[in-house]
């Protein structure tokens, strides 16, 4: 690690309202989302050593959606978790509803979170990361004519959606 | 034309087609006004989700944070490299290798002294070495300038101290 690469400290200071969006897209709720940010910020400390001086901020990306995806595929293994000993973890997480937005951003928020994982992984990594189509590919192992449909349908259903809740 | 699938219609927003597929999408939207349609529906969703805020972070959160990476690196799980926790320096380390070897090693003159120097025989008036032995005694591991008494001590101590010492 050279004297230029930062802790995880610094980068928690300068880059973690943007790590926690990013989680917070992705996941859908704040406790996930705090889940998510920490393992990727366990994963930065691991990585610092071998951090490349770059766009920091895709690589941040990059981790968060890795340990979402990840966590994704944990949870397809075994569906049925245990039920956890708090009992407000065993309620379902309402969408949107522990973090205070304002208006429109909710509905936003909660049209993404409504969306099947795959197109919501696409969409937030190309409009909230800033991920070229090759960069969403990559990070989530497919072809980027998947990832061009995948924004695409994405988007439309997000559309559709957010018409449908100005509509009730 | 191109036979072109409504996919291409974000890829177009996002500048991420080539260069004839954004000639045949042209095309087409000045022609299919369904194909103009979901471009600005496309296009609204899209800018909905870039115009986002960032969302502030819970308040514990980085706290949690540092103890997992702390528990990570207390576990031998964490970086290398990390600058978190702070890890036993390789001074002090050192330190306490040059007070066992050098307690070790005045002990060990001490024993040699005492059955090595020749005993008095049966019929010679009693000489005890005392100053050799004074000598010993005074001795000063050189690494930490202490007498060889508190050395042994700090032989003795040094390692239930590490054990039970904070990580």
């Amino acid at each position: 690690m050279t004297d230029q690469t930062p802790t995880w400290e610094t980068i928690a200071q300068t880059h973690g309202r943007f790590m926690y969006s990013v989680a917070y897209r992705l996941a859908g709720n704040q406790a996930d989302a705090q889940d998510l940010v920490q393992e990727a910020l366990i994963r930065v400390h691991r990585g610092l050593a071998n951090y490349q001086p770059g766009s920091l901020e895709g690589w941040l990306a990059r981790i968060v959606t890795n340990v979402f995806l990840d966590e994704t595929r944990r949870r397809k293994r075994r569906p049925v978790d245990a039920l956890p000993d708090e009992p407000e973890r065993v309620l379902p997480t309402s969408p949107g509803a522990d973090v205070r937005t304002d208006g429109f951003s909710d509905e936003v928020q909660d049209a993404l979170a409504s969306l099947p994982d795959e197109f919501r992984v696409a969409v937030v990594l190309s409009d909230v990361s800033d991920f070229s189509y090759d960069e969403v590919a990559a990070a989530t192992g497919v072809p980027v004519g998947t990832v061009r449909s995948r924004i695409h349908r994405g988007r439309r259903l997000l559309r559709e959606r957010l018409t449908a809740g100005v509509a009730e | 034309m191109t036979e072109l699938n409504p996919d291409v219609l974000s890829a177009y927003l996002d500048g991420e087609c080539t260069p004839d597929e954004r000639v045949a999408i042209e095309a087409r939207l000045v022609i299919d006004p369904a194909w103009q349609s979901e471009l600005d529906e496309v296009r609204m969703a899209r800018d909905a989700v870039r115009g986002l805020p960032l969302v502030d972070v819970p308040e514990g959160t980085w706290d949690a944070v540092a103890r997992a990476i702390a528990a990570a690196d207390a576990s031998g799980a964490g970086a290398a490299g990390g600058a978190v926790v702070p890890m036993r320096s390789s001074k002090r380390a050192k330190w306490l290798y040059g007070t066992a070897g050098a307690a070790v090693a005045s002990v060990a003159a001490v024993v040699a002294l005492v059955f090595v120097l020749p005993a008095p025989s049966s019929d010679q008036p009693v000489q005890p070495a005392v100053a050799a032995f004074a000598g010993v005694h005074d001795a000063r591991a050189v690494s930490i300038d202490e007498p060889l008494t508190r050395v042994a001590t700090a032989s003795l101590t040094g390692p239930t101290r590490t054990a039970n010492g904070p990580r």
